[in-house]
């Protein structure tokens, strides 16, 4: 499957996609700032609750500088001191990258269904359905390198913990890789 | 809009500022790590505002919204409010069965242990400050320098903490120094934006600022400001000390405003200050009432900035201006002070007596 990184601007609040993207480019694309159509393919595993075999696709995430730069001016400036700035504290660039992939995982995979709020202090993430007692959303990580193993050891320590919570009445993983890249998306509850 | 559109809006808000927080935090220039701090205060804020909503929310979603607002304040590099609102957590846990609490802190404990560390750190790295229990004026003069470096130290580790900005205006007012007051005075304001006296505190230097623009704020923008402020206050009524700051601020405009209706419309509104303000209650003291019962007829008497107006003014702040030296010595020959000396010397006298000193006992 191709998708295209600008089209999250019609599948997602623009607030939740603007601040993501320059993370999303600073994080996987070889030269983010070169003016022309890019991409990079993603292999993706989905897994759901009943259902023995996992499923394999793949994502092939392509982006048009100009179409971004029509929605978000400052993006190449935003992407060059991600990529070069002495002050930038590189830890945090996979954190906010995840998310905006982990928008694209919502958008290609549960489509209709829009982020509404963040969590910060407990999981998950991303909320689509903010119902006191009953939230629904996605846990996002990202990881630099290691691949589905790497992928793996997130979703063996986050997995159980997600499901001793009594107030999720829907949660999904949604994990990212950058080298090799790679990604896993998997329903923890119901 | 039903109550759970109202809450949908709150909590969408919220998110929206956390993400774009979380977005600023890495980039680690000040401007950019300290507006992502105000974006961490202002989902906390929005959070709490969200909870109020609902009606009797159990244990479990209060302890979801306190771990949120705790963990804004953790990342908004808030050392005292983030403590305030670790405890809410614990009480509200200490309400649920350990497992229940646990599953909903396992992310929030060891951010929070994290920032117990660094407020050790910080203490131990500030045995100055700490030992006057961060409050400026406990400071003996031969150790402020080291307390300085101490300050600048921690403002650059916690910029969220209002309180140290709060200690950073005050040892500008002891230094004069303008530049460091309003910037103190601004992100302390822009931290706590409902605090009245820091709203108050703000509006006076906004005052000194359509006086005197620099690099950091130009005439233009604080006139900005001062209008959104007027908006506000029509729409939602403050803590009358707010409308005396409002007062200052747009007397300073007035003055500072060549003759003519732009003018005009800053005496206007003071005057409309003078009168809302005084049906306000304050929190902070009942002299505001007085200030304000005060000022109404003295506005009246502003129809232009006549040299009978500036003698007024003359007269009231010589004193000022002796104090902090803004002229020469009194005594050799008349003061002819501008609008702009005489906005400056109220300023350092309001922001003297508006900016707080209080102790903070910090115990990581």
């Amino acid at each position: 499957m191709t998708y295209a990184l600008e089209s999250l601007y019609e599948h997602q609040d623009f607030d939740w996609v603007v601040d993501s993207i320059p993370y999303v480019l600073a994080w996987i694309a070889d030269d983010a700032t070169g003016d022309e159509r890019r991409g990079r393919l993603f292999k993706l595993t989905t897994t759901r609750p009943g259902r023995e075999m996992p499923e394999q696709m793949e994502i092939d995430l392509i982006w048009s500088l100009d179409a971004l730069k029509q929605r978000d001016a400052a993006l190449l400036t935003r992407v060059e001191r991600l990529c070069s700035s002495h002050t930038v504290d590189r830890e945090h660039i996979p954190e906010n990258a995840a998310y905006g992939l982990a928008l694209v995982a919502i958008s290609i995979l549960m489509p209709g269904r829009r982020v509404i709020h963040m969590l910060k202090g407990r999981a998950p993430d991303f909320l689509f359905d903010v119902t006191p007692g009953a939230l629904r959303g996605v846990e996002v990580a990202g990881r630099t390198s290691g691949g589905f193993a790497a992928l793996r050891a997130v979703r063996l320590e986050k997995s159980p913990k997600l499901k001793t919570r009594q107030d999720l009445a829907e949660v999904h993983l949604s994990l990212w890789c950058a080298g090799p890249p790679v990604s896993e998306l998997h329903q923890i509850t119901p | 809009m039903t109550k759970q559109e109202d809450y949908l809006a709150l909590v969408t808000k919220s998110g929206k500022r956390k993400l774009k927080a979380s977005s600023l935090l890495p980039y680690g220039d000040d401007r950019s790590r300290f507006q992502a701090t105000v974006l961490f205060h202002e989902a906390a804020e929005l959070e709490r505002q969200a909870l109020s909503l609902l009606d009797d929310p159990s244990i479990e979603v209060r302890l979801g919204a306190a771990i949120e607002r705790c963990a804004c304040l953790v990342l908004g590099l808030d050392v005292v409010e983030s403590t305030l609102a670790w405890r809410e957590v614990e009480e509200l846990s200490a309400l649920l069965p350990a497992e229940v609490a646990g599953a909903h802190r396992d992310r929030l404990d060891p951010l929070v242990r994290g920032a117990q560390r660094d407020l050790q750190e910080l203490l131990t790295g500030a045995p100055v400050l700490h030992a006057a229990k961060f409050r400026w004026d406990g400071v003996a003069p031969p150790e402020r320098p080291r307390a300085r470096a101490e300050l600048a130290a921690l403002l650059d580790r916690v910029p969220g903490d209002a309180g140290f900005h709060l200690i950073a205006a005050r040892a500008a007012i002891d230094d004069e120094r303008m530049d460091e007051l309003r910037r103190a005075v601004e992100r302390a304001h822009r931290l706590m934006p409902a605090n009245p006296l820091l709203r108050a505190s703000w509006l006076a230097v906004l005052g000194d600022v359509l006086a005197h623009p620099d690099a950091a704020m130009s005439r233009a923008a604080a006139e900005d400001e001062l209008a959104r402020t007027h908006e506000d206050l029509r729409r939602d009524p403050a803590d009358a000390v707010v409308y005396l700051g409002f007062i200052f601020a747009s007397l300073a405009a007035f003055f500072v405003t060549p003759p003519g209706h732009e003018a005009q419309l800053h005496r206007q509104r003071a005057l409309w200050a003078a009168e809302a303000g005084v049906k306000q209650p304050s929190a902070s003291s009942q002299e505001i009432h007085r200030y304000l019962e005060a000022a109404g007829p003295v506005i009246m008497l502003l129809t232009g900035q006549t040299d009978a107006v500036m003698g007024l003014f003359d007269m009231v702040v010589r004193g000022k201006l002796r104090e902090f030296g803004i002229e020469g010595p009194l005594d050799r020959g008349p003061v002819q002070p501008t609008p702009a000396d005489l906005i400056r010397g109220i300023t350092w006298s309001a922001a003297r007596r508006l900016t707080p000193s209080r102790a903070l006992d910090l115990v990581a």
